[in-house]
């Protein structure tokens, strides 16, 4: 049996990000979100939404570029933080001592404990009631190159991801392996062609 | 389709229909029946036409309010109208029971797919160390 529950945007698990901005002076500042997304391959866009109250949202919109830094389960507990504080009253790179390095394209800096890194350029802002969508276009992509294999390509393992729960709140590692990509079609090819 | 009709459901997997979910991305419907081929069961939605999968414990159930061109691919910006749930993955209290619902995740750097690991901390549990 099934029963119906009051909508909400409760896709699971979703992936946590550390997006970085600047005012104008250059000075950086860095906000966790659960609403992050892929939207086009060629050529790369993805999203980030953000309440119009937070301090990254007037960054983001003045400046109109953002960085999406990838956190590992290494830094959680930092990564937690940057998103229960405004950059408007604590300086979160002090409390947490997340290093920054300078980016390639964009003024917005990498976060050094982050592998990878996304430089972003505006391309829209879709507003959506709590929330606005900033439509970025990857500008660059910039990574660790301790997460690379030997043969130059990375590493998944190397890279430790965390997910978010918007059910329960919670974070969560990634567990095992569970296939790759088309595993399915030897199964299914077979009933197929009868 | 969703552009004429204006409406979908994202329909949210487990680990248990993973080869079902794989191969729905691998083949396409102008050729195969998805359904015939890996048994996922169609339900009537309450609020669209489009189904929900039975096998799936979460359906979203969206009508189309945007349509946003984005190079290579459209973005179909859904509100969302029902959410329907699989009473299996509810606890005594009516909520849902996330170790339930076995999710799984895409990794597009290495094409794999993943399940969930160890809890790793609550929402806000940095600002008590």
């Amino acid at each position: 049996m099934r029963r119906n529950l009051k909508p909400g945007s409760i896709i699971y698990p979703t992936p946590v990000v550390l997006a970085t901005s600047t005012d104008d002076s250059g000075k950086p500042n860095v906000c966790t979100l659960a609403a992050s997304g892929i939207l086009s391959g060629n050529p790369p866009h993805v999203s980030i939404s953000i309440r119009p109250s937070r301090y990254s949202h007037a960054l983001i919109t003045k400046t109109r570029e953002y960085v999406i830094n990838i956190p590992t389960a290494d830094i959680v507990k930092e990564t937690d933080y940057c998103g229960i504080v405004s950059g408007r009253v604590v300086d979160k790179f002090k409390v947490t001592k997340l290093n920054l390095i300078e980016a390639k394209i964009v003024q917005p800096p990498i976060i050094e404990q982050c592998p990878v890194s996304l430089e972003c350029k505006v391309k829209d802002i879709i507003k959506l009631g709590s929330h606005d969508v900033f439509v970025g276009e990857v500008v660059n992509l910039n990574v660790q190159e301790s997460i690379s294999d030997k043969y130059g390509n990375i590493d998944y393992k190397k890279l430790k991801p965390i997910t978010w729960n918007p059910i329960t709140e919670e974070y969560h590692s990634l567990g095992e392996r569970l296939g790759k990509e088309g595993y399915s079609k030897k199964i299914y090819e077979a009933p197929r062609r009868q | 389709l969703i552009r004429k009709a204006g409406e979908f459901v994202v329909n949210i997997p487990t680990a248990n229909i993973l080869e079902e979910t794989d191969y729905c991305g691998t083949v396409s419907g102008r050729k195969a029946d998805k359904f015939k081929d890996t048994k996922l069961t169609p339900l009537k939605a309450t609020r669209v036409k489009p189904p929900i999968i039975r096998q799936c414990p979460v359906g979203i159930e969206c009508k189309v309010k945007n349509v946003i061109n984005i190079g290579s691919h459209d973005l179909f910006i859904g509100e969302v109208v029902n959410i329907s749930v699989d009473d299996d993955v509810l606890d005594q209290s009516g909520n849902i029971d996330f170790k339930k619902l076995k999710p799984v995740t895409w990794n597009p750097l290495t094409r794999d797919y993943y399940s969930l690991g160890e809890k790793l901390g609550s929402f806000g549990f940095s600002k008590k160390k």
